[in-house]
């Protein structure tokens, strides 16, 4: 049967905060492992920041995100055979404590728990895996755990592929494969179809994910542009002595634009025309500019509004 | 071009919050911008103005005003960009 994914619109995470932690004393150790608490957090950085999450936008305009902190566990070690129950309650215990952040306003928190070498879960099967509980409050928690192999490549890829899915589906309500897509257990998700094809994006190791648009698993990146560059998004007209308002939008996040608007009405004698801009993330992926034109002179001025897109965010 | 996020923080709702960043090169020419990590629908969240204060002969601080026009608290990024 083909591959098929369908957005059932439950819940997203439009731009993830991930909170690293690091459970069991080996992570701690003298000299240390590897690789180290940071070399995983460098790749996931990585991850986060670089072009791999781009290809999400596809699915109602979920972008990217960054590493809220890490914390490294050294008082406890998590059971080899351990459960997702182990995790969250660890997580919970955390939370309670005030070693961690409690979730955001927005419930855009991932909380990933990545596990010393050799330490294996309940299903050896399975090498991490993104669910959810819930809190006390009534608020779902989302959360994932990632094996170790030893190797930076494997927990990088292990984490691509559960922030990517997260992201899509955090609690399977969500970017899940029609019947017959996935032929194992569980959330049929976005990564779990492309588990063969991975590559390297902004230095990390990463697992492909299926882009339905494309129908095909792909490794995403950065178009490439050469910045900065410029151009002319609309042009229009503000009344003597009057302010107008106009919105563009489906900017992509990731990229640093800079407004400025040019008159082509000449006036020898006064200054024309000032602005001012106004921005909406209208989605984990997509910005929208709103650009105020004030113009205050006696007479009707025609401008350009121009952008300027200075680079990346990162 | 070198590009990058200063800062991240919260403006709280329907308020103005300042942050200053210090020790730039004055030699730089250097554009800030601002965009929110909080989504919203429906209406522009934020807007911005910068300042500037020449601290030294050697080194300058800008001071970032962004100014939340929403009735709910924003995460924001302070991005900059180094021309050339």
């Amino acid at each position: 049967m083909a591959i098929n994914f369908t957005d059932h619109n439950g819940a997203l995470i439009q731009f993830v905060r991930v909170y690293l932690i690091f459970w069991g004393s080996a992570w701690a150790s003298n000299p240390p492992p590897s690789p180290t608490t940071a070399q995983v957090t460098d790749a996931v950085n990585r991850i986060l920041s670089g072009g791999y999450l781009t290809g999400l936008s596809q699915y109602r305009g979920v972008g990217q995100g960054y590493i809220l902190g890490s914390t490294t566990i050294n008082s406890s070690n998590p059971p080899n055979g351990f459960t997702d129950t182990n995790v969250s309650n660890l997580i919970q215990g955390l939370i309670s404590a005030g070693t961690i952040p409690n979730l955001d306003a927005d419930n855009q928190t991932l909380y990933l728990v990545f596990m010393p070498k050799g330490i294996n879960a309940s299903n050896s099967g399975f090498v991490g895996e993104h669910t959810y509980y819930t809190d006390a409050s009534n608020r779902r928690v989302h959360f994932g755990w990632i094996t170790n192999n030893g190797t930076l490549s494997s927990i990088s890829i292990i984490t691509s592929h559960e922030i990517a899915e997260a992201m899509t589906d955090p609690e399977g309500t969500a970017i899940l494969g029609d019947a017959g897509t996935c032929s194992g257990p569980g959330w049929c998700e976005i990564g779990d179809v492309c588990q063969a094809t991975t590559g390297t994006v902004n230095g990390a190791s990463v697992q492909s994910y299926w882009s339905q648009k494309d129908k095909a698993c792909k490794v995403f990146d950065y178009p490439a542009q050469t910045f900065p560059f410029v151009g002319t998004q609309f042009t229009g007209t503000v009344g003597a002595n009057s302010s107008h308002r106009w919105f563009t939008f489906n900017w992509p996040a990731w990229q640093q634009v800079s407004w400025t608007v040019m008159p082509t009405t000449t006036d020898a004698a006064n200054p024309q025309l000032t602005w001012s801009v106004a921005v909406q993330r209208a989605s984990g992926a997509f910005v929208t500019y709103w650009i105020t034109v004030t113009n205050t002179t006696n007479v009707p001025v025609n401008f350009e509004g121009r952008y300027e897109v200075l680079g990346r965010w990162t | 071009m070198r590009t990058g996020i200063q800062f991240r923080g919260t403006v709280p709702a329907n308020q103005t919050h300042r942050w200053f960043t210090f020790n730039w090169n004055p030699s730089l020419h250097v554009i800030w911008t601002v965009v929110p990590d909080s989504i919203n629908t429906s209406v522009p969240e934020i807007s911005w103005s910068v300042a500037v204060q020449r601290f030294s002969a050697t080194a300058v601080t800008y001071w970032i005003s962004i100014t939340n026009s929403t009735n709910a608290n924003v995460d924001i990024e302070a991005r900059y960009a180094i021309f050339p």
